[in-house]
C-alpha cells in the first residue's frame, strides 16, 4: 500500500481543495461517509465519534458529537446538499452549536486504475454562494464579492 | 456544554439580533468564560495559536467567535462585501440592502465597534473602509480546517483500505 498523503492546495484563503487517491473502489468510500456505522470509525481521531443524526438526503441533516474528556464534547452539524452513489457528496459543515461558520463541502469521486480519486473542496462563504456553487458547479459558481475579500487578505 | 461554549452560543444568538447593548453584555460573559477557562487550565483552553492540531482545535476562539457573529447577520456580511470593493458613504450603503438607513447605520456601528471597518468624515458624509484583520482570522480559522480535513482524508483512506479485508480487526 502506498502511503503518500493527500495534497492540499489553497484556492484563496476561504477555499480549499484536498486530492487523494485512494485505493478502494468509489463505492466503499460512498459508504464511509454515509453510513454512520462505518463513519464512526475514521471521522474523528480515536474514534469516540457519537452520531445524532444523518438522514443521508439532499436536504437532510446530520449532527456528530466527539467525546473530548471530561465531560466536554464538540458538535459538528450540516445539511447534505448532493448525494449522488458513488459519484459525489456535498454537505454544510458547521463546527458548534451555531451556524454562522459553515462550510460547504464538496467530495468527487471518480475511478482510477488504482483505485479511487478523491477530491475535497472546502468553502467558506454566504449562503447565497454555496447555493450558488451547488446549482452552478463549483468552478464557475460565485466569483464574487468572498473572492474579492480573498484578494484583499492577500494583499493585507 | 462548557461555560465558554454556552457563552459563546448566546452570544452568537443576540449578535444575530443584532442588539448592540445585548452584544456587549453577552461579549463580556464569553470573554469572562474564556478566561475561566485559561485560569482553570485544562488542555482545552480556547486557541488558535496552538501548534499540536489536535490539542484545543475544535474549539473556536474569543476572536474567531466575534468574527463569525458579526459575519452571521447577512446585511453586515452584505456590507462588508460592498465595502470590500473599495470605501462607501451610508446613502451608497443603503442602496446595496434590503434595509432602510437607520437599520444600515446600526449594522454600520457594530462592524465598526467588532474592527471589520473604519470611518472618516468628508464634509457632511460619513465613508466607511475595510480593515482586514477580522477577516484574516476568519483565514487562519480556515487553514486549520484544511488542515483538519488532510488529517481526515487520511483516516478514511487508512480506514478503506485496511478494511478491505474480511476479518479486518476491530
Amino acid at each position: 500500500m502506498t502511503k503518500e498523503s493527500p495534497s492540499l492546495r489553497e484556492v484563496s484563503e476561504l477555499e480549499f481543495v484536498v486530492e487523494h487517491t485512494i485505493q478502494a473502489p468509489p463505492k466503499r468510500i460512498f459508504e464511509a461517509y454515509t453510513q454512520p456505522e462505518l463513519i464512526t470509525r475514521w471521522w474523528a481521531p480515536g474514534q469516540t465519534l457519537r452520531v445524532d443524526e444523518m438522514d443521508v438526503r439532499p436536504g437532510g441533516k446530520w449532527r456528530f458529537a466527539r467525546s473530548l474528556g471530561q465531560g466536554n464534547e464538540m458538535v459538528m452539524h450540516g445539511e447534505y446538499r448532493e448525494v449522488d452513489p458513488v459519484t459525489r457528496l456535498s454537505y454544510t459543515f458547521n463546527r458548534g452549536e451555531g451556524n454562522d461558520n459553515e462550510i460547504l463541502a464538496i467530495v468527487d469521486l471518480k475511478t482510477v486504475d488504482d483505485g479511487t480519486h478523491l477530491t475535497l473542496r472546502n468553502r467558506c462563504a454566504s449562503r447565497e454562494q454555496r447555493d450558488a456553487m451547488v446549482s452552478h458547479g463549483a468552478e464557475q459558481g460565485a466569483k464574487a464579492a468572498w473572492e474579492r475579500l480573498a484578494d484583499l487578505l492577500r494583499r493585507a | 456544554m462548557g461555560r465558554y461554549a454556552a457563552a459563546g452560543v448566546e452570544y452568537v444568538r443576540v449578535a444575530a439580533r443584532g442588539d448592540q447593548r445585548a452584544v456587549r453584555v453577552v461579549r463580556r460573559a464569553v470573554h469572562e468564560a474564556a478566561g475561566a477557562v485559561r485560569a482553570h487550565g485544562p488542555a482545552r483552553a480556547p486557541t488558535h495559536c496552538d501548534n499540536n492540531i489536535y490539542r484545543g482545535r475544535d474549539r473556536l476562539s474569543v476572536a474567531e467567535a466575534d468574527v463569525f457573529a458579526v459575519l452571521a447577520d447577512p446585511t453586515r456580511r452584505r456590507l462588508v462585501e460592498v465595502i470590500s470593493d473599495g470605501e462607501r458613504s451610508v446613502s451608497e450603503l443603503v442602496a446595496q440592502v434590503d434595509i432602510g438607513q437607520p437599520g444600515v447605520s446600526r449594522h454600520l456601528r457594530i462592524l465598526k465597534e467588532a474592527g471589520f471597518v473604519d470611518v472618516r468624515t468628508a464634509g457632511r458624509r460619513r465613508m466607511y473602509s475595510l480593515r482586514p484583520e477580522p477577516l484574516r482570522v476568519l483565514a487562519t480559522w480556515m487553514r486549520r480546517h484544511a488542515h483538519e480535513e488532510v488529517h481526515r482524508i487520511e483516516r478514511l483512506a487508512d480506514f478503506v483500505q485496511d478494511s478491505h479485508d474480511p476479518g479486518d480487526p476491530q
